[in-house]
């Protein structure tokens, strides 16, 4: 696993304005996050870990404003630019090509007027548009890479479970091969057996194709599942970050323990 | 017209255990053909209601216009003052008048229903009142009908754009101009057209249809004619009519633009105007169309007023002309043909529903 | 002293509807003070007799709006035009409010059957041209007083309220604190008095809002074209004079657009309160409307 970083985040500062004054959800932030690996962000919430995820994102809507920091992005082949100051066309571009994301699957984010087949094929044409003749080969492919049928591209999304839906947006997430996935909540919602499945075809996926992933969950139990390295979060401050054995077996702060101890384990009970 | 609620939108498919023979087990097989004959179903009842409440209401009304409208029929043909009680009794047979008000109502529903007779028209006897309404029929589904797809189409247009750029200077003033103006009768922006473009500007005519001086036919000059006769009243629905439907469509908008898949689509870095055509609007225009087949109603209410002011001779000159002379079965006819079509579109929008919005919940 | 409250708490949430209330305050005071007006206007002659003044004055300093072909004060029979116009919306408006809250009621809270027939009915007269069947009541309503004019058209405008304050009685009624109320109470009336329409009463404000603006409507149209109920002069009919007697054509401008200026204001600040009220109440349009 090479150490390069994809992403550089430094004293990175999120306010929220309300009429009783402003409230910080993330402060003080630095975090870098390492090509090919997997980066779990852990924490409960109201600890900022899903504000995090949506400024990188630059899908922070009003009152929410980034009001500090930098976000350095090394994409390949072109050159780093700071992903809190990108603007307009240079920030259309940037996105899925180089920087997706993978929101929670219970959530309504496939478009319910349009097929499967459609919410594949606008974002591919419009980031790669010499990838047209091949095109319904290339979807088939990524649907099978996660396990679905090619007749899922002719389906509706009230037509799909919680879980395919979940797949579905996990293939399109990776159809432009970009350098980093945001996922927000990947498993949240889910079955415990969809769960799973779901985290397995998400390893799956940086095996195959080498994409770098920031996993954004409150269990831990999917961070020691999936994560190569694990930062806690707790009230908008990063409060640890290291490699996922070393947090699980020895965590240096108080919170940290305490949200391990929170994973259900065979032969203990719950205190 | 305010905003419709948007259409039920399916959970899960039932996954009840169905027969399976018979009826019942085709009708789960086949889900759309269940909702079209539940949907035709409604209509028949819809149509027969409403006919039987517009029957009635003619027939149970103080004053009983049949009463008087004899008594000017006697007037202006018979001029024996002492009209015989046979001929009275022919006429009321003629004008389906004769026997209790159930055997009026079954006999009056068998002729509409079997034969499409209203019976004759009093302006016009013995022609019967569809013939008079057949000949004011196509200038009222121009007039009306264009106005009111043009009306539609610039309202949601424009309404999807000042829901998509709220805040924005040009937003707010469309927003604010339709609250006040969404629900103006058509006739006080025809009248102020009518004040400046034909009589202080004498731009444009003020009556008709037409340029009497012009053969009707299929020439350009006719069609020319026409089109110009037509400006100001079409153009007075579709005004009003437009900023209705971009009120209506910015409140269908807006809840949209919150939704999940239009951050996922920002987030896939599509371009702007595809958001808005392909994710956005798709998403609110088709409850505009139950919202379009609703306000017909409505519209041909608006409409009468905009034809009497033009003397447009369609549907709703016929039936103020009909009511100023009391010729009952031309102002039945009239109410009958609007109720007929402003359902049969209903039925026709409905049934096209399920093949345009994959959500709408069919089954069931 | 709660209730007043709670409607000044309203209308700091929402200036659209606080214009729209100022703007229907205005004209209600307008109307109450029209008789006074009147007299102002007349001095010791009666500006609304026949030939009070010379016909066809234009707009000046001594009649702001010019004179009719009867000589009558433009200014003057505008006014009190306007108090008729606002006392048939409030009856009719109040009319339709009360045959469709109870419609509502007994359809949204009963449901089944009742609740099918009730709004398959309402739902008609919704969707059919009604106009013709209004048309064809006035023609046998010659002279008849205001109130029996606000009865008249509130037959066509309650299905407006009952539609609207029906969907919230199905969203209220199917709310745990009413089923609580339903489980430790069971009296409907009791329910209906104590949970519901103090949940209501901003809808039940809306389909008011809404009744009355189609009454107006209705009436005005009738006037139009002539069929308006015989010796109630309201603005709709100050129209169909100026209309009739040709100020179209003779450029007297004032005679129908201030009368239709003021129609188009009332109907906006009605509409502003349907408006505004919703945006409060309704979450799901909670900032809809927008600024």
């Amino acid at each position: 696993m090479s150490e390069q970083a994809v992403l550089e985040v430094s004293g990175l500062e999120v306010t929220y304005s309300t009429n009783r004054g402003d409230v910080r959800a993330v402060q003080g932030l630095d975090l870098s996050v390492r090509r090919g690996e997997i980066l779990g962000v852990a924490g409960e919430s109201g600890s900022g870990k899903s504000t995090l995820a949506v400024a990188l994102l630059r899908l922070l809507k009003p009152p929410g404003k980034v009001t500090a920091g930098s976000a350095i992005f090394h994409p390949k082949g072109r050159s780093p630019v700071d992903l809190l100051k990108v603007e307009g066309e240079e920030l259309r571009v940037l996105r899925w090509s180089a920087l997706s994301y993978l929101p929670q699957g219970s959530q309504s984010s496939l478009n319910p007027v349009m097929r499967v087949e459609d919410q594949f094929r606008d974002v591919i044409l419009e980031h790669a548009p010499q990838r047209k003749e091949a095109l319904s080969e290339l979807i088939h492919r990524l649907l099978a890479q996660v396990g679905l049928e090619p007749r899922v591209t002719r389906m509706h999304p009230h037509e799909l479970s919680g879980g395919m839906k979940q797949r579905v947006l996990m293939a399109i997430c990776v159809a432009l091969e970009p350098d980093l996935v945001i996922a927000d909540e990947p498993t949240t919602a889910l079955d415990v057996t969809i769960q799973r499945v779901i985290l397995q075809s998400l390893a799956d996926l940086r095996d195959d194709f080498g994409v770098t992933l920031m996993v954004i969950s409150h269990d831990m139990g999917v961070h020691a599942q999936l994560a190569d390295r694990v930062a806690v979060m707790y009230e908008g401050r990063l409060v640890e970050v290291g490699d996922v054995h070393q947090v699980f077996k020895d965590p240096r702060h108080e919170y940290t323990r305490q949200l391990i101890e929170s994973i259900p384990r065979v032969g203990r009970r719950a205190s | 017209m305010t905003t419709e609620a948007p259409p039920v939108v399916a959970v899960d498919r039932p996954q009840d255990s169905a027969p399976t023979t018979g009826v019942r087990a085709w009708l789960s097989r086949h889900p759309l053909a269940a909702y079209a004959i539940r949907r035709f179903g409604l209509y028949l009842v819809e149509l027969w209601g409403a006919l039987t409440i517009a029957f009635f209401f003619f027939r149970l009304m103080p004053g009983d216009p049949i009463q008087t409208l004899i008594q000017t029929l006697q007037q202006n043909y018979i001029y024996n003052q002492q009209a015989s009680a046979e001929i009275i009794a022919r006429y009321q047979h003629e004008f389906g008048l004769d026997g209790n008000f159930f055997s009026q109502y079954l006999k009056y529903m068998e002729k509409l229903v079997l034969h499409g007779d209203l019976g004759p028209s009093l302006i016009n006897y013995p022609t019967p009142a569809q013939d008079v309404i057949l000949r004011a029929l196509p200038w009222t589904i121009g007039l009306l009908g264009i106005s009111a797809v043009l009306a539609w189409v610039f309202g949601i247009i424009i309404g999807a754009v000042a829901g998509w750029r709220r805040g924005k200077l040009g937003s707010s003033v469309a927003t604010n101009l339709s609250i006040a103006l969404s629900h103006v009768p058509y006739f006080f922006i025809a009248l102020i057209l009518v004040y400046v473009f034909a009589y202080s500007l004498g731009m444009l005519p003020a009556r008709s249809a037409y340029d009497s001086r012009i053969e009707p036919g299929l020439s350009p000059d006719f069609i020319g004619s026409v089109l110009k006769y037509g400006l100001l009243p079409g153009l007075s629905i579709v005004i009003i009519g437009t900023f209705s439907w971009i009120l209506s469509t910015r409140m269908l908008m807006v809840p949209v633009l919150g939704e999940d898949y239009l951050v996922y689509a920002e987030a896939k870095g599509l371009k702007g105007w595809r958001i808005l055509t392909r994710y956005a609007l798709r998403n609110c225009y088709l409850p505009q169309i139950t919202a379009f087949g609703i306000s017909l109603g409505f519209i041909f209410n608006g409409n009468v007023l905009v034809e009497q002011l033009f003397n447009y001779p369609g549907l709703g000159t016929t039936l103020v002309t009909a009511i100023q002379q009391l010729d009952f079965n031309t102002i039945l006819g009239v109410t009958n043909i609007a109720i007929f079509s402003v359902l049969t579109a209903v039925l026709i929008l409905d049934l096209l529903l399920p093949l345009l919005d994959p959500r709408v919940k069919y089954w069931k | 002293m709660r209730f007043l409250e709670a409607v000044l708490r309203t209308v700091r949430h929402s200036r659209r509807l606080a214009t729209g209330l100022v703007i229907l305050g205005l004209m209600v005071l307008l109307a109450l003070l029209s008789p006074l007006i009147v007299k102002a206007i007349g001095g010791s002659t009666d500006p609304l007799e026949l030939a009070a003044y010379e016909r066809w004055l234009v707009p000046g300093p001594g009649h702001l709006l010019g004179t009719d072909q009867f000589g009558r004060d433009v200014f003057a029979m505008v006014i009190s035009a306007l108090a008729v116009s606002l006392q048939i919306g409030a009856i009719a408006g109040l009319i339709s409010t009360v045959v469709g809250v109870i419609v509502a009621f007994v359809a949204g809270y009963k449901g089944g059957w009742i609740d099918g027939l009730l709004s398959t009915f309402t739902g008609i007269l919704l969707v059919i041209p009604t106009f013709p069947l209004l048309i064809a009541l006035s023609a046998y309503a010659k002279n008849v007083s205001l109130f029996q004019v606000g009865v008249m058209i509130s037959i066509f405008s309650w299905p407006f309220a009952a539609k609207t304050i029906r969907s919230q009685v199905l969203s209220l009624r199917s709310r745990p604190y009413v089923d609580l109320a339903r489980v430790s109470k069971a009296r409907d009336l009791e329910i209906i008095g104590t949970e519901l329409l103090p949940n209501l009463l901003p809808f039940i404000g809306v389909g008011f809002a809404s009744s009355a603006l189609g009454a107006i409507f209705g009436l005005v149209g009738l006037e139009v074209i002539g069929l308006g109920p015989g010796g109630v002069i309201d603005l709709g009919q100050i129209i169909f004079n100026a209309i009739n007697t040709g100020a179209l054509t003779l450029g007297a401008w004032p005679m129908f657009v201030v009368p239709i200026a003021l129609l188009t204001l009332l109907f906006a600040a009605l509409n502003m309160i349907n408006i505004g009220l919703e945006e409060v109440y309704n979450p799901r349009l909670r900032g809809v409307a927008g600024e």
